[in-house]
């Protein structure tokens, strides 16, 4: 039987979810043999797989970026599976919805900043004005909450 | 002809970022910039709450072990002013 193709991506989120999962410890030999890992930031892949089978998508979309990644990552995976709060409910990346983008970047790059004060605006993407999860966006399959999803969590599945 | 290499996703960096590299016409390194694509709202959100709340929310900035919160910890203790044991900081890092 042929190894199921998984990926993981990272959205705004802060890693702990994938830290999580890798928290599993020795669990993950026995998964090694059920699933290749097509494409995270854990491995060196630089584009999303055309077919995946797996998506496991950590944090929440807060940029054009993000929104632009989550599309491409329902496009080309069969099963998406939205990986602790932040891709479930919006989280921590959430708590900047009150203030909006503007507010959040003033205080961060001009009044915070003692040296060349300014808004970064070349490459960087822009914010979008509210954080939402990504099931706003996309289908989600399934979701697994948890800040972090236990890794018990993850291996019960 | 000036060019532009970009790397991205970066590696060795647990977050987000891109690279960009500028050469000029003769193909030599003009400039180069790291751009952090992510940002949270730490800064303003934090704003107006207990100062002992930040470390547990500061620990959903970057979750990897021990490192984002070593900063965060000292600025409570300096609001506190309290001065930690000389093991504790040799075990902090700081």
């Amino acid at each position: 039987m042929s190894k199921l193709k998984v990926a993981t991506v990272w959205l705004d989120g802060c890693s702990g979810c994938h830290m999580s999962f890798l928290d599993m410890d020795e669990r993950i030999l026995e998964l090694a043999k059920l699933i290749d890992v097509v494409y995270s930031p854990l491995v060196d892949a630089k584009d999303f797989p055309d077919e995946v089978d797996i998506a496991l998508v950590e944090g929440a979309v807060a940029s054009e970026d993000d929104e632009k990644k989550i599309k491409k990552v329902r496009a080309h995976s069969k099963l998406l599976i939205a990986m602790g709060d932040c891709a479930v409910a919006g989280n921590v990346p959430s708590m900047r919805n009150p203030f909006g983008p503007e507010a959040i970047l003033e205080r961060a790059y001009i009044e915070n900043a003692s040296v060349q004060q300014q808004i970064p605006c070349v490459v960087v993407p822009k914010l979008l004005k509210i954080v939402r999860p990504i099931h706003e966006f996309v289908t989600v399959d399934v979701f697994l909450p948890g800040c972090p999803p236990s890794a018990d969590t993850f291996t019960q599945r | 002809m000036t060019q532009t290499i970009t790397i991205d996703p970066v590696t060795r960096l647990e977050g987000h970022g891109k690279i960009t590299i500028q050469l000029n016409s003769q193909g030599e390194v003009e400039d180069a910039h790291f751009h952090v694509t992510q940002v949270r709202g730490f800064e303003k959100f934090s704003e107006g709450r207990r100062f002992t709340r930040c470390e547990p929310h500061g620990a959903h900035l970057r979750h990897m072990p021990g490192l984002a919160h070593a900063g965060l910890a000292k600025a409570c203790e300096a609001i506190m002013s309290v001065r930690i044991p000389h093991t504790a900081a040799q075990l902090s890092g700081c």
